[in-house]
């Protein structure tokens, strides 16, 4: 599998960096406009006739709100706050950070809440951490992998950036709530009495959530890092909050449903086109919940890291690639992760064996390179891995077997953790931006425009144990 | 006790000790540490009666506790002896005078046993009943109708309207001083609705007030010297005891004082429009006579219920000055509506400035919890905003 090729980069994310134009940028700001209805505070009481006439004229009176109006973002002072906190640029509007703070738990419908700029973010999110490990790291194992990605932008990292940037949440959304909090309905904490009951949410018997009905997700599949990286989301975690598999892909998208009754009885030809007319309609009810009383409650953690990614992706639609770039350097970048530490070894000096082997490296000695303390209670022996001539790595231990072993781990740990000269790396995402720049707006003031891209170490892979 | 004797003696004990210096006079601290002291002697030794003496006493009691409880005695016989005899009323007498001097009807004793054509009511249809507060009020006031002075509904006025109500009584005042009238007849019950005569608000209209060269004299001139014989006429000089105080003709005579335009006077209502307006040049003139004063304080209250504080009455030498009272005033402007503030909300729409105070509930409102709060309160029988009122139970059903 190519490192690069996860589900993670998103093909349109190129296209609409390399056309310099945002379609969907303005087809957001376009729903915003027309789908939020003006704010029934900003307007004084209109009377009985008139509203009846509104309703029956204008389709936007029908909807409800189920969050305050995006009217009321420009005046509220926790959103300006925290666009200036955040030094977020003046071409994304308070409107739109506003929007991101919905949640879908707090308003189901997607031309609304945040849920379809999170998609977006998420994707972007995980693009750009996905290639800045792999380019930084490129000997890094799957599992490995795996874990940054989720210490770099999985919920958990999210949920404490949204804390960290000062975004509160509401008690119960509404529509009289401030704008600048983080708009979710809450689920009932486990600790709980259920009401009516002596008894506790979380010993409620509860029905076991219904996945998307694929195969990794049956009780006996054997889900190991293939299966992961076929399946799973981008943290190799099952993915939650899938559609069925006879889901349409968006709202309102023409889905042909399997007849089998026809086939069964065997019924004439001339009423096949009808049939497949009605199965390919396209103005069936929505599906999915329409209210707030229909929705899921979620939790904080998750509503913060969907308003986050929500972001992200609101960034890259109303101010382009590089801000969101930007973004994910100054947010997600800057926190330091451990990577030496998330390496967990089983057979150390096995594997260091097997990778020797692959790379024509002399098989690897352990030598004693100094020690202390042999018969006292606490000896230190300090063993190096040699290949050779080549020292691979050096650990120190308390006997002669942990020491050796602490070794090969150290010096599978230093070659996993390779990194290329910071000067070779370059990451296809400063490379996305290139045809546009140099054709349309000549030289422009960009890092990278004067970096031509260089092909990137591909590492052949990790020793299996 | 103890205290009080253990203070004699140490006192004539510091008084003998200080005697060679004189001094008669012992401080206070000195005397309650004297207090303080302490004392061997016993309390009852210091009275000087014997232990048999007191045993008897205690035992046969003494002359004076004697003498007390036989008075106790005789006192309670007395009253035994006036309660076995209750005053029996004769039969016969059928009328009794009551205590201040009136004379009740003695209701005859009918013996149903006696009597054969006595037949027993079924019902309390045409029975006399005592009680029920119709009763009380009908004894209370023995059919008298009482119209108070002041109206039962107060009258709120704007500035203009004000200030024509005061000319309107001034000039009727200054008539009535001119004709060397009383000026309390001012407030005199008028004739009414009826009579077109009592329009008296038609004709002060044509009076100019303006003061006098006297120091202490303010004046009227008519144009039309008819005008004031009319209001003259108008303005009734005796009180009748048939002739009650109207509430619709003094109402209908203060719409007509405080209309734009004679003309317009009846039919426009009595609104308290909020103009403001400052007092006029005619206002300036002195109000040193007290009874012009004070008679324009009682028309006042009798036409609009508008009570004058006692000390703006006293202070107040002009018109004007009491004007200056009964207008309404510029409210104190606010913070929100100065311009600054307003033209903050357009540089800068995220500051929010309110026009009332931030409570509790504005925060929880914010969070979306005041609405979870409230339905839980409502569901629990309980106030929603607060229980310091009365009511507040009522009021949460």
């Amino acid at each position: 599998m190519s490192p690069f090729i996860t589900r993670d980069g998103s093909p349109t994310t190129g296209t609409a960096a390399k056309t310099g134009s945002y379609p969907t940028a303005m087809a957001v700001s376009k729903a915003v406009e027309e789908d939020y209805e003006p704010a029934p505070e900003s307007h004084p009481p209109a009377p009985v006739e008139q509203v009846l006439h509104n309703r029956s004229t204008r389709h936007v009176a029908e909807r409800p709100l189920y969050a305050p109006s995006h009217r009321k973002a420009l005046h509220s002072a926790k959103l300006a706050a925290l666009h200036a906190r955040l030094s977020l640029p003046s071409k994304l509007p308070l409107q739109t950070l506003a929007r991101c703070l919905i949640d879908s738990s707090a308003d189901p419908r997607p031309g609304y809440n945040n849920a379809p700029l999170a998609i977006l973010g998420q994707d972007l999110l995980g693009y750009y951490t996905a290639e800045y490990i792999l380019c930084h790291y490129p000997r890094l194992p799957m599992a490995i992998l795996f874990a940054a990605q989720y210490a770099y932008v999985g919920n958990a990292t999210l949920a404490a950036m949204r804390s960290e940037w000062g975004v509160e949440t509401v008690g119960a959304p509404g529509q009289e709530v401030e704008p600048g909090l983080l708009q979710l309905k809450r689920l009932m904490p486990g600790n709980a009495m259920l009401e009516g009951e002596n008894i506790r949410v979380r010993d409620m018997p509860q029905a076991r959530r219904l996945g998307s009905g694929r195969r990794n997700e049956a009780f006996d599949y054997r889900r190991g890092m293939s299966s992961r990286v076929v399946y799973d989301d981008q943290f190799g975690d099952l993915q939650t909050g899938l559609p069925p598999n006879d889901a349409r892909p968006f709202f309102g998208a023409p889905i042909s449903t399997p007849n089998t009754t026809s086939d069964v009885e065997g019924t004439s030809n001339e009423a096949q086109p009808q049939r497949d007319a009605s199965a390919l309609s396209v103005h069936d009810p929505p599906e999915g919940p329409q209210t707030v009383e229909d929705t899921e409650p979620t939790t904080v953690e998750l509503a913060s890291a969907s308003f986050v990614r929500a972001l992200a992706g609101a960034l890259y639609l109303h101010a382009g690639a590089t801000a969101s770039k930007t973004f994910h350097k100054d947010h997600v970048l800057s926190r330091h992760v451990q990577l030496h530490t998330l390496f967990h070894f089983t057979h150390p000096t096995r594997d260091l064996s097997n990778l020797c082997k692959r790379e024509g490296f002399e098989p690897p000695v352990a030598r004693l390179i100094s020690e202390t303390g042999r018969l006292s209670r606490t000896p230190v022996f300090v063993v190096g891995v040699f290949s050779g001539e080549e020292k691979l790595g050096e650990a120190a231990g308390a006997s002669l077997n942990e020491a050796r072993i602490r070794a090969a781990a150290a010096a599978l740990r230093s070659w996993y953790l390779y990194s290329p000269p910071e000067t070779e790396i370059c990451l296809p995402s400063d490379a996305e931006g290139l045809a546009s720049i140099s054709k349309g707006r000549g030289k422009a003031n960009h890092k990278e425009a004067n970096m031509p891209w260089k092909p990137q170490m591909i590492d052949i892979g990790e020793i299996i144990t | 006790m103890s205290s009080a004797r253990g203070v004699r003696s140490t006192e004539q004990a510091l008084r003998l000790a200080s005697s060679l210096s004189r001094q008669s006079y012992v401080c206070k601290a000195c005397r309650a540490q004297a207090i303080r002291a302490f004392s061997t002697t016993h309390a009852q030794s210091a009275e000087g009666v014997s232990f048999f003496k007191r045993m008897q006493d205690t035992l046969f009691g003494t002359k004076a506790s004697r003498d007390r409880r036989e008075a106790q005695e005789k006192k309670e016989r007395g009253r035994e002896v006036e309660g076995a005899s209750p005053t029996i009323y004769d039969d016969e007498q059928r009328t009794k005078v009551g205590p201040d001097g009136q004379t009740y009807e003695v209701a005859a004793v009918v013996e149903a046993a006696r009597e054969r054509q006595y037949v027993q009511a079924t019902s309390l249809d045409g029975l006399e009943t005592v009680g029920s507060e119709q009763w009380v009020r009908a004894r209370a006031d023995k059919g008298e109708q009482y119209v108070g002075f002041v109206p039962k509904k107060r009258i709120e006025l704007g500035s203009s309207q004000w200030m024509m109500l005061l000319h309107h009584i001034t000039v009727e005042l200054l008539v009535l001083q001119k004709a060397g009238r009383p000026v309390g007849q001012v407030c005199y019950p008028r004739q009414g609705l009826e009579d077109p005569n009592s329009y008296s608000w038609l004709y002060t209209r044509s009076g100019t007030i303006e003061t006098g060269s006297k120091s202490d004299g303010i004046k009227v001139i008519f144009a039309d010297p008819l005008a004031e014989e009319r209001l003259l006429l108008a303005i009734p000089k005796s009180l009748s005891e048939s002739q009650l105080q109207d509430e619709r003709a003094l109402m209908s005579e203060l719409e007509g004082a405080v209309a734009e335009s004679a003309s317009s006077a009846g039919n426009g209502a009595l609104d308290a429009t909020r103009n403001v307006s400052p007092a006029r040049g005619w206002m300036e003139a002195p109000l040193k006579d007290a009874n012009i004063k004070m008679a324009l304080y009682k028309r006042i209250l009798q036409l609009t219920g508008k009570r004058i504080p006692d000390p703006v009455i006293s202070t107040s030498t002009t018109i004007a000055d009491l004007y200056n009272h009964l207008r309404t005033k510029d409210k104190p402007a606010k913070l929100f509506q100065s311009p600054q503030i307003q033209r903050l909300k357009v540089i800068a729409p995220n500051v929010a400035v309110y026009s009332n105070r931030r409570t509790p509930i504005h925060k929880e409102k914010e969070l979306g919890r005041w609405k979870v709060i409230e339905e839980e309160l409502v569901r629990r029988d309980l106030p929603v905003k607060g229980s310091r009122w009365v009511g507040a139970k009522a009021k949460a059903r």
